[in-house]
C-alpha cells in the first residue's frame, strides 16, 4: 500500500469529491450536486472535468466502482462511484493536514474573529 | 428523444473529443447522462441558467480536455526519461524516438550560432551537391518515350580535330542498310528558316528535316492527321509538313482546319499534314517536322550538311553489341576510304549524352567526388562545433549512462541531433538550388533561344530529394555520429566519469592541435583564391556597358540556304554572299529612311562581344597578346560616340585595305610615344607550324580610340582591334541601329515587317536591345558571383567559427593546470603568455602551411590561382584567422586564471 501522504495535497475538488462519497456511494449528477451545494456553489465543476477527476482518482486508487445503480429514464445503467479504503486513508490525511494548517494560522493569530466573520459571510452570505 | 436533447447530445459528444479516447470511452456515457440531468435543471430554472450551463461545460470540457493531454504526455516523457530508452509505440526505428528529434529542434533554437553558420555551411555544400545531381540527371536522362532508355544516338568521331563529324550522309545510309542491332535508324537536318503566317512579319524558327522513322521510334502517334511517312521523302513529292501542339495553339490559335492548309517557311510553301500531340519535341525541341529529302549522290564523301542520326536497339540487342558491329562498320569505311574516313570513329550513345559528347567520362564521377569532399570539409567544420558543444553536455550524458542508456542509445540521440540540424540545413539548400536552377534554366533559354532539349526539366525531381536526403543523413552522420562515437569511447567514458567525479580532465591534445592547424591552413590556402574569383565574377556581372546600351535595338541577319550539291558548290556560296550583300545593302538603305532610325551599323558581332586572336607588334621581341578584333562598319565610332583620341577615322579607302584602328589600353600595349604607324599582325593559334602560313600581313595603325564597352566579360580583352569592313563582307552580319524615341523594342515588329517583305528569305535572329545583349552576357556570371559569394562567406564563416569553437576549447581544457599553476603562485601574465604562445604556435603553423598550399597552387596557375594578388588576399585571410583564433583564447584564458584553486582542483574542466 501507497504512503497516503505521497498523494498530498488533494485539489479542492478531488477532497470534495472524497468527502462526498465518504458520506455514501453516488453517481456523477449526485456527485456534482452535493459538492456544489457543500460548497453554496463555490466550487460548480463541468461535467468533463468531474469525471477527469474521478478517472485521476481512480487511477490512483481512491475510489472505485460502486455497481451500477438504478437505471436512468431509457434504460440506459448509470454507473456510480464509491471510497476505497485507502481514499479514506488519503482523505483522513488531507484533512489532518488542513487541521495543521487551521493551527498553525491559529498560532500566527490570523483566524482571529474579525476574519472568521467575513469568512462566514462569504460562505454562507453570498 | 426531443429533437432539443438530441442535439445536445450530439454537441456534448463533440466537446468530449476534446478528451483523451479512454475518458471518452469509459465515461462517455454517463457524462452524457450526467450532463443531461443538470440541462433538466437548468431548463425548470430558466434561459440564463442553460446559457450559464453551456458556458460552463464549454469552458470546463476545453481547459479539462487540454490538462489531461498534457498530463498524459508528461506522464509519458517521465517515464521514458526515467528508464532512458522508449516505448515501442513511439520509437522511430534504431531506439530513437520523437523526442529525440524535439530535442534536436530545441538545440537548433538553444545553439542559434552554431545553428545558423553550421546550417549555411551544409545547406551550400547541399545546394551544390543537389545543383550537380539534377544537372547529371539531366544529362543522364532517359527520354520520356515508350523504352527511352533504348534509343541512341550514333555519330562519326573525328580522332584528328576531337569532335564530331556531321557530314555523314554516306555513313548514315551504310549504317541503315547494314547494322542489325539498332532498328528504326534515322537521321535529322535542322533549317532555320523564317515562319510566315499569313498577316504576320517572319519568326525564324528550327525546322528538322527528319527521316519518317523518327515518329516510328518515338511510337507517338500524331495528335490531329498524320506524322511524316516515308512516302514523303521522295524527291519532288508534294512539299508537307508536321507541326507541334504548341505552335499550333500559339501560331494558328488551335485551327481546327489547320490539316490542309499552307503554311510558308521562307520562300517555300508546305501543307500541313497532322499536328503532334502537347510535349513532343523530338528529337531536340522541334515543333516542325518537314520530310528528309537528301541523296547522297548529290555529295562527296564528308561533304554536304551536318545531320544527326537516331536509332532505337533492336528486340534483345545491348548497346555493347551494337558498338561493336559498329566499330566493324568502322573499320572497314576507314580501310575503303581512306582519305576521309582513316581518322573517323564511329560512336554509339544513349540518346540524351550526344549533348555532351565533348565530355570525358571521367569528369562526372570526378565532379561527384569534390562534392562529397566539400561536404566532408563543411561538415567536419560543424562537427568540430558539435564536438564542443557536446563536450558541454558530457555531464548529461554520463549521467544517462549511468543510469543505464546505451552507447548506441546516446549515439542515436547525438544522430538525431544532427540530422535535425542538417535536415533543416538540407532543406534550405534544396530551396536555393530550386532557385539557382530556375534561374540557370531562364539564362539557358534565353542562352538557346528556347531550345532546351524536351528531357531536361528544370525542376526539382524526386531523385534530386532522394539525394538530398541522402547527404543530409550523410552529413549527420559526419557531424552527429562521429563526435558522439569519440565521446562515449570507453576511453573517453572513464575519463569522463573521473571528470564527474572531480578528477582528471579530458586531454586529445595531440588531436585538437592538427584539427585547428589544419582548419586555418585550409582557409588560408582557398579563401584568397574565392575571394578574387568572386571579386572578378560580381564585377563582370555587374559591369556598366559604358554607353547608352539601351538605345540601340541590334539583331543577327541571316538568310536561308541549301547546302549546295558537292559539285556546285563554289558556285552556290558566290550567288549566296552576293545576294546576301545586296539584300543587306537595301535592307540598311531602308532602314536609314526610316523615320527615327539612325546610325544604321553592320559588324560582325555585337560591341564588346568581339572574337579574340593574338597578335604581335613589328620589332617587338616575341611578344604577344590576345586582343579582340572588331570586323566594324566605317561609320561604328560616330555611331556609338566613341572619341578618337588621335591619329583618324576610318575612310571607305580602308575597307579591305592594311590599316587598323585599336583602343587605348592597346595603345599602351604597344609602347610609349608615337603609336600611329606602328604595325601589327595576327598570329594563328599553333595549328600549324610553317611559319608562313602563321603570319598574316601586316596592319598599320591609323587611329587611336578611347576603350569602348571592353569589360563585359572575362574571357574578353581590354585590348581592341577594330578594321573597316563593308557591308556584306560578313555573314551572319549584326545590325545595330539607334533608335531615337529611346524604346528600341517597339521598332521591332517594323524591323521584321521591312526584312520581310525585302525578302522572305532573310532572317533576324535575336532582335534585342544592346543592353539586353550585354545583360545577357551577364547573368550567368551574376549567378556563379552570387554562388561563389556565398560559398566563401559560409566557408569563412565556418572556419572561423570552427577555429573560435577549437581555440576556447583546448583552452577550457587547460583551466584546472591554470587554476592550480596560480594557486601554486604562478604569474598572471606570464601564465597568459604561456597560454597564448601555445596557440600563436598552433596558428602560425596553420598559417604558414596554408600559404605553402596557396602559394603551390598560385605557382602551379601561373598567379591565376589568386587572381595575381596573392599576398594581400594571402596576408588578409592570414591575419583574420589570426585574430579569431587569438580572440578565441582570451575568453577562457581570462576565466582560467578567476578560478579559485580549491574550484580548479575539485572542477574537472
Amino acid at each position: 500500500m501507497k504512503d497516503p501522504e505521497l498523494l498530498l495535497p488533494l485539489t479542492p475538488l478531488s477532497l470534495h469529491l472524497l468527502l462526498a462519497l465518504a458520506a455514501s456511494e453516488n453517481h456523477g449528477y449526485g456527485l456534482m450536486k452535493e459538492v456544489r451545494e457543500r460548497t453554496n456553489g463555490a466550487i460548480n465543476p463541468a461535467t468533463g472535468t468531474v469525471y477527469l477527476a474521478l478517472q485521476r482518482l481512480e487511477d490512483e486508487g481512491l475510489v472505485g466502482d460502486g455497481g451500477l445503480a438504478a437505471p436512468a429514464e431509457g434504460g440506459v445503467q448509470r454507473r456510480s462511484w464509491r471510497i476505497t479504503p485507502f481514499g479514506r486513508q488519503v482523505a483522513a490525511a488531507e484533512a489532518r493536514r488542513l487541521v495543521e494548517l487551521v493551527e498553525l494560522a491559529r498560532d500566527r493569530d490570523l483566524l482571529n474573529d474579525a476574519n472568521l466573520s467575513t469568512l462566514t459571510e462569504r460562505t454562507h452570505g453570498g | 428523444m426531443a429533437d432539443g436533447v438530441r442535439r445536445s447530445q450530439r454537441v456534448l459528444r463533440i466537446l468530449l473529443l476534446a478528451y483523451p479516447k479512454r475518458i471518452r470511452q469509459e465515461h462517455g456515457d454517463d457524462m452524457w447522462l450526467t450532463f443531461e440531468r443538470h440541462l433538466r435543471d437548468a431548463r425548470r430554472a430558466g434561459r440564463g441558467a442553460v446559457f450559464n450551463l453551456w458556458r460552463r461545460e464549454i469552458i470546463g470540457l476545453w481547459r479539462g480536455g487540454r490538462r489531461a493531454r498534457v498530463t498524459a504526455r508528461k506522464r509519458q516523457h517521465a517515464h521514458r526519461r526515467s528508464v532512458g530508452h522508449v516505448r515501442s509505440e513511439n520509437t522511430v526505428g534504431a531506439g530513437a524516438s520523437w523526442l529525440d528529434f524535439k530535442l534536436g529542434l530545441r538545440m537548433l533554437i538553444k545553439y542559434p550560432g552554431l545553428t545558423v553558420v553550421g546550417g549555411l555551411g551544409i545547406a551550400v555544400a547541399v545546394a551544390i551537391g543537389a545543383a550537380l545531381f539534377a544537372t547529371s540527371a539531366a544529362i543522364y536522362a532517359t527520354l520520356p518515350l515508350d523504352e527511352g532508355d533504348r534509343v541512341v544516338a550514333i555519330e562519326n568521331w573525328d580522332r584528328d580535330w576531337n569532335n564530331q563529324e556531321r557530314r555523314i550522309l554516306h555513313d548514315f545510309v551504310s549504317w541503315r542498310d547494314e547494322l542489325e542491332s539498332v532498328d528504326d535508324l534515322g537521321a535529322y537536318q535542322d533549317l532555320e528558316r523564317n515562319l510566315i503566317v499569313e498577316g504576320t512579319s517572319g519568326k525564324p524558327v528550327t525546322v528538322a528535316a527528319i527521316t519518317a522513322s523518327a515518329f516510328h521510334l518515338a511510337r507517338v502517334p500524331a495528335f490531329m492527321g498524320r506524322t511524316l511517312v516515308e512516302e514523303d521523302e521522295r524527291r519532288g513529292g508534294p512539299p508537307v509538313i508536321v507541326i507541334g501542339y504548341e505552335l499550333w495553339q500559339n501560331r494558328f490559335t488551335g485551327d481546327p482546319e489547320i490539316v490542309g492548309r499552307n503554311i510558308r517557311l521562307g520562300r517555300e510553301v508546305h501543307t500541313v499534314v497532322g499536328v503532334m500531340p502537347a510535349g513532343f519535341g523530338f528529337p531536340i525541341s522541334h515543333s516542325l517536322w518537314v520530310p528528309f529529302q537528301l541523296d547522297p549522290l548529290d555529295y562527296e564523301r564528308r561533304d554536304g550538311p551536318g545531320i544527326r542520326v537516331f536509332g532505337r536497339l533492336a528486340a534483345g540487342a545491348t548497346i555493347e553489341q551494337a558498338g561493336a558491329e559498329l566499330a566493324a562498320l568502322g573499320l572497314r569505311a576507314a580501310t575503303d576510304f581512306p582519305d576521309t574516313h582513316a581518322r573517323l570513329a564511329p560512336r554509339i550513345m544513349s540518346y540524351p549524352m550526344q549533348m555532351y559528347d565533348d565530355m570525358e567520362g571521367w569528369e562526372f564521377p570526378l565532379l561527384y567526388l569534390l562534392v562529397v569532399l566539400l561536404l566532408v570539409v563543411v561538415c567536419v567544420n560543424v562537427a568540430v562545433l558539435v564536438y564542443a558543444r557536446t563536450a558541454t553536455r558530457r555531464r548529461e550524458i554520463t549521467v544517462r549512462s549511468a543510469l543505464g542508456a546505451s552507447r548506441r542509445r546516446i549515439v542515436t540521440q547525438l544522430f538525431i541531433e544532427a540530422l535535425v540540424l542538417s535536415s533543416v540545413a538540407a532543406g534550405v539548400g534544396l530551396a536555393i538550388a530550386a532557385l539557382a536552377f530556375r534561374q540557370a534554366g531562364s539564362v539557358m533559354s534565353m542562352l538557346s533561344n528556347n531550345f532546351i532539349p524536351f528531357w531536361i526539366d528544370f525542376g526539382v525531381s524526386a531523385g534530386t530529394v532522394v539525394y538530398v536526403a541522402a547527404l543530409a543523413v550523410f552529413g549527420a552522420v559526419v557531424v552527429g555520429v562521429v563526435p558522439a562515437l569519440q565521446f562515449t569511447g570507453r576511453r573517453v567514458q572513464s575519463g569522463l566519469q573521473h571528470a564527474v567525479a572531480g578528477g582528471s580532465a579530458m586531454r586529445f591534445g595531440g588531436m585538437w592541435t592538427a584539427m585547428i592547424v589544419l582548419q586555418v591552413a585550409f582557409a588560408v590556402a582557398v579563401l584568397p583564391a574565392a575571394v578574387s574569383v568572386g571579386r572578378m565574377t560580381v564585377a563582370y556581372g555587374f559591369a556598366d556597358p559604358g554607353f547608352a546600351a539601351d538605345q540601340f535595338l541590334t539583331a543577327r541577319l541571316l538568310m536561308d540556304y541549301e547546302v549546295p550539291r558537292s559539285a556546285e558548290t563554289d558556285a552556290y556560296w558566290n550567288a549566296f554572299y552576293s545576294r546576301h550583300r545586296e539584300l543587306q545593302a537595301e535592307l540598311v538603305r531602308r532602314l536609314d529612311d526610316e523615320p527615327g532610325v539612325t546610325d544604321v551599323i553592320v559588324t560582325l558581332g555585337p560591341p564588346g562581344m568581339e572574337p579574340i586572336v593574338r597578335i604581335e607588334v613589328e620589332n617587338a621581341a616575341d611578344a604577344q597578346l590576345r586582343v579582340g578584333v572588331g570586323r566594324v562598319d566605317i561609320d561604328f565610332f560616330d555611331a556609338f560616340d566613341v572619341p578618337v583620341l588621335s591619329g583618324r577615322r576610318f575612310h571607305p579607302a580602308d575597307v579591305g585595305a592594311t590599316t587598323v584602328i585599336i583602343n587605348e589600353s592597346l595603345a599602351q600595349w604597344v609602347g610609349d610615344g608615337n603609336v600611329l604607324g606602328r604595325r601589327i599582325r595576327f598570329v594563328n593559334r599553333g595549328l600549324t607550324t610553317n611559319p608562313d602560313e602563321v603570319k598574316a600581313p601586316w596592319y598599320e595603325i591609323v587611329g587611336i580610340v578611347s576603350d569602348f564597352s571592353s569589360q563585359m566579360e572575362p574571357d574578353r580583352t581590354v585590348a581592341k582591334v577594330y578594321q573597316a569592313m563593308a557591308p556584306g563582307d560578313v555573314y551572319p552580319s549584326t545590325l545595330t541601329m539607334r533608335i531615337e524615341s529611346g524604346a528600341p523594342l517597339t521598332f521591332s515588329p517594323r524591323l521584321a515587317e521591312i526584312t520581310t517583305t525585302i525578302d522572305p528569305a532573310l532572317r533576324l535572329d535575336d532582335v534585342l536591345t544592346l543592353e539586353q545583349v550585354m545583360r545577357e552576357e551577364q547573368g550567368g556570371w551574376r549567378i556563379g558571383g552570387w554562388a561563389l559569394a556565398l560559398l566563401t562567406v559560409s566557408v569563412l564563416l565556418l572556419s572561423a567559427a570552427g577555429l573560435y569553437a577549437l581555440m576556447s576549447f583546448t583552452v577550457t581544457q587547460r583551466r584546472r593546470e591554470i587554476g592550480i599553476r596560480v594557486a601554486l603562485g604562478a604569474e598572471p601574465h606570464s601564465l597568459l603568455a604561456s597560454i597564448f604562445s601555445r596557440a600563436l604556435r598552433q596558428l602560425t603553423l596553420g598559417v604558414v602551411v596554408g600559404i605553402g598550399v596557396a602559394s603551390l597552387l598560385d605557382w602551379g596557375t601561373a598567379g591565376e590561382f589568386t587572381g595575381g594578388e596573392g599576398a594581400v588576399l594571402l596576408a588578409g585571410v592570414a591575419a583574420f584567422m589570426l585574430a579569431v583564433g587569438l580572440l578565441a583564447a582570451v575568453g577562457p584564458a581570462r576565466r582560467g586564471l578567476r578560478i579559485h584553486p580549491t574550484e580548479a582542483l575539485q572542477d574537472g574542466g
